[in-house]
């Protein structure tokens, strides 16, 4: 492929950028500009899919990031993305257990009564899917009252803290396999510093999936789900919380909480297998978290980690097991950039192809011609 | 020791400082920095974390993704030439802030100036992240699933007539 430097473009180019933003503001002088807690608390599903398809926990950033590209999800996680790469890696946080979650919400498909039981907290499961006109016209006094309201009306001081996980007690009763503690004390893969060489270690496809697109990895686990697997997946939990980032103080060392991440984070118990060297059967396991609150997701992530295991073991017999294939398809800021590259001049690629083509016609008509004389 | 500091553990002063208005801190620290000499240990800086956690099914580590850090260690040299050290690391992008937490643990670490003042900031904040967890309760106590099995309950309610 040959490209060329071109110019004369500059002037369409910044008449494009002044356009895009008389486009953001051309409702005028009835309109509010969008402020950025607005966008984290209105616009929340779209602001944990930007936060967890950029990789990084920035709540304020992400707002803008979904701002300045009028809500277009794979801008504003690029924006996001390219703003971390410009920063310094400073730390590297110890293992945080997520079982230290301030949890909001928490069920499970597996078990009707969980311990420390299920509650739906905020959840669109339930909605009709109806479309409520009420909103249409709301009134700011209306909105604020909604929350108020909430509030006055709710209050639990006897919720614990943290909640133990359903599946250590299905480990307990040793219906899940035992715990690699190699695989427990390994260096985790670093997909920011080190390039995709297949094969990966599972860490390297867990890190990659948590950035993933979601619509991406939720395609190619759909595949799974839908025949291209077998893994029948039954989620044990699904937990929306938020994790404290917990870091040693530079004096002490003793851990600091130096803030919180809200994330997602889904186990789904599948099929069991049987033990390689005679020991028990055990169900298999899939795991899935993402920053921000996305059970899609999640859910989606693992099945593909389930599914990718299979693969990495006995080699791939569908595309949902090949982590190169899985791996490589579902980062979003990568398709998306591939995929808006063609919009770019191919001036002299293009040209040779239609020479190539005229060559071949021309072949194709003296041939014709020839054939024609005999 | 001032017993009306460290009410709060070590391990909290970021998280609750960070629920309290910065002007009140900086007003605070304002008022009291004059009498020690500020340095910096090392340059307050600002970037990246990776945060490592484990999945929660086969207990292997992983990275989930990045979050912006500020860091900052600060020494204060009081007008006797003794030292006193303290650092700050939040989730954030401002190394300022981060200076100016890091003074505040410098003081309520090593019982200083201002101690029980900003002690009462410090109390604050924590009220305020109490409250916030609070909030997060009712959301799962206002949701609990309470399953029972169908004919268990009192169907004819439903019925239609």
């Amino acid at each position: 492929m040959g490209y060329v430097a071109i110019k004369g473009g500059g002037k369409a180019i910044a008449g494009a950028e002044k356009l895009l933003e008389f486009v953001r503001t051309r409702q005028g002088e009835s309109a509010e500009p969008l402020d950025l807690e607005t966008i984290e608390n209105q616009l929340y599903f779209l602001h944990s899919r930007i936060i967890s398809e950029g990789g990084l926990y920035h709540p304020k950033l992400a707002s803008l990031a979904i701002k300045q590209s009028l809500g277009d999800t794979l801008e504003a996680s690029f924006a996001l993305r390219a703003y971390r790469s410009t920063k310094p890696r400073l730390v590297e946080s110890p293992v945080t257990e997520t079982s230290n979650m301030r949890v909001i919400r928490r069920i499970s498909a597996s078990f009707k009564d969980i311990p420390g039981g299920q509650m739906l907290g905020a959840s669109t499961d339930y909605a009709l899917r109806l479309m409520r006109t009420e909103l249409l016209d709301e009134s700011p006094e209306a909105f604020k009252a909604v929350a108020a309201n909430w509030l006055d009306n709710n209050s639990h001081n006897e919720i614990p803290d943290t909640f133990p996980k359903v599946l250590d007690a299905l480990r307990e009763e040793g219906l899940l396999p035992p715990v690699d503690q190699a695989a427990a004390e390994k260096k985790p893969f670093d997909i920011t510093r080190e390039p995709l060489v297949f094969p990966v270690p599972r860490s390297a496809a867990l890190s990659t999936m948590a950035r993933s697109e979601t619509g991406s990895i939720l395609a190619i686990a759909y595949s799974n789900m839908r025949g291209y697997g077998d893994i029948h997946p039954t989620v044990a939990e699904l937990r929306v919380g938020y994790l404290p980032v917990m870091l040693p103080h530079p004096i002490t060392g003793e851990p600091i909480e130096v803030g919180e991440v809200l994330m997602t984070e889904c186990e789904v118990v599948a099929m069991y297998e049987d033990e390689e060297e005679g020991g028990k059967p055990t169900f298999s396991l899939g795991y899935g978290a993402c920053f921000g609150h996305n059970e899609v997701k999640a859910i989606s992530m693992s099945v593909l980690d389930r599914a990718l295991q299979s693969g990495m073991k006995n080699g791939p017999t569908n595309p949902s097991e090949d982590p190169e294939f899985v791996l490589l398809h579902i980062d979003g800021i990568d398709s998306m950039g591939f995929c808006t590259h063609y919009k770019m001049p191919h001036y002299v690629t293009f040209q040779s192809d239609m020479d190539r083509l005229r060559t071949t016609q021309d072949k194709h008509d003296d041939a014709n011609q020839g054939a024609g004389n005999v | 020791m001032n017993k009306t500091c460290r009410k709060i553990p070590r391990s909290a002063w970021i998280r609750a400082l960070k629920l309290v208005p910065v002007d009140e801190i900086k007003a605070l620290i304002d008022a009291v920095i004059n009498e020690y000499q500020v340095s910096y240990k090392s340059i307050p800086q600002t970037g990246l974390g990776v945060l490592q956690t484990k999945d929660t099914a086969m207990h292997e580590p992983y990275f989930l993704g990045e979050f912006p850090i500020a860091i900052s260690w600060v020494v204060l040299t009081d007008k006797q030439g003794k030292t006193f050290e303290g650092a700050a690391q939040l989730m954030d992008d401002d190394q300022n802030l981060a200076s100016l937490l890091a003074v505040c643990d410098a003081i309520l670490a090593n019982d200083l100036m201002a101690c029980s003042k900003l002690s009462d900031l410090l109390e604050r904040g924590e009220f305020k992240f109490e409250q916030e967890a609070l909030t997060r309760k009712a959301m799962l106590g206002s949701t609990v699933v309470d399953f029972s099995l169908l004919g268990a309950t009192n169907e004819k309610e439903n019925k239609s007539v």
